[in-house]
């Protein structure tokens, strides 16, 4: 059975702007990271977009 | 700027699971007042946000201190009502999904096989939301709806699946 919450729980917006801007950040910082270490290590760079071919 | 979506949508997941890829969870953080507004109206309508452990993994590593993980963490549990746990059956429907998927499946991640097998676990009582409409393929789930999310520059689309074979 797939567990159901006792209670309706709601996202409060103001609070969670505040979490989600500080975790975007942290987001930002991680992916600046990988590029440099791929930069470093001599990887090829590929960008996020889908391939279609 | 608000969210996209077939009035239709919020019915089929009304009472249902709604499942959410990793890219959500990123997106939300990036745009947090579109998607907060998205989640509560589905919330509204008796829709229980969750997500997999393996999904969290993902999200939570790389953080560079205790404090980052922490918000991370906090993102996370703000967001979702619930965590869905695999069972034995899951690691089972794994190997079923992998054959479904044959050639198809070379790109799939370990979260993605997951994600799959809890469709299949549940069928018509949870749906996936995710961004990565490329390996969540048509021949083995249902696309049930679109959300499309406006940016300033382009569109982000989610698709919303299911198993139901």
């Amino acid at each position: 059975m797939l567990p159901k919450p006792k209670n309706k729980k709601f996202i409060n917006q103001t609070e969670i702007e505040k979490v989600a801007k500080k975790v975007n950040k942290s987001f930002e910082e991680e992916v600046k990271y990988l590029r440099e270490k791929r930069i470093k290590n001599g990887d090829i760079l590929f960008t996020d977009s889908h391939n279609f071919a | 700027m608000e969210t996209f979506y077939s009035p239709t949508l919020t019915t089929s997941l009304s009472n249902k699971h709604l499942l959410l890829d990793t890219n959500v969870f990123r997106d939300f953080a990036a745009k947090p007042s579109v998607f907060t507004k998205f989640f509560n109206e589905l919330k509204e309508a008796d829709v229980t946000i969750a997500t997999i452990d393996l999904v969290k993994y993902e999200i939570l590593k790389g953080s560079a201190s205790e404090t980052k993980y922490q918000e991370k963490s906090k993102l996370i549990a703000d967001i979702i009502d619930s965590t869905i746990t695999p069972i034995p059956r899951t690691f089972e429907i794994i190997y079923e999904l992998i054959q479904e998927y044959g050639i198809d499946g070379a790109s799939l991640n370990v979260t993605d096989l997951f994600l799959g097998a809890i469709l299949k676990q549940y069928k018509r009582n949870i749906f996936l939301m995710t961004r990565d409409t490329t390996d969540f393929i048509q021949s083995v789930f249902d696309l049930t709806g679109v959300v499309n999310v406006p940016l300033n520059k382009g569109i982000f689309t989610y698709g919303v699946y299911q198993y139901t074979k």
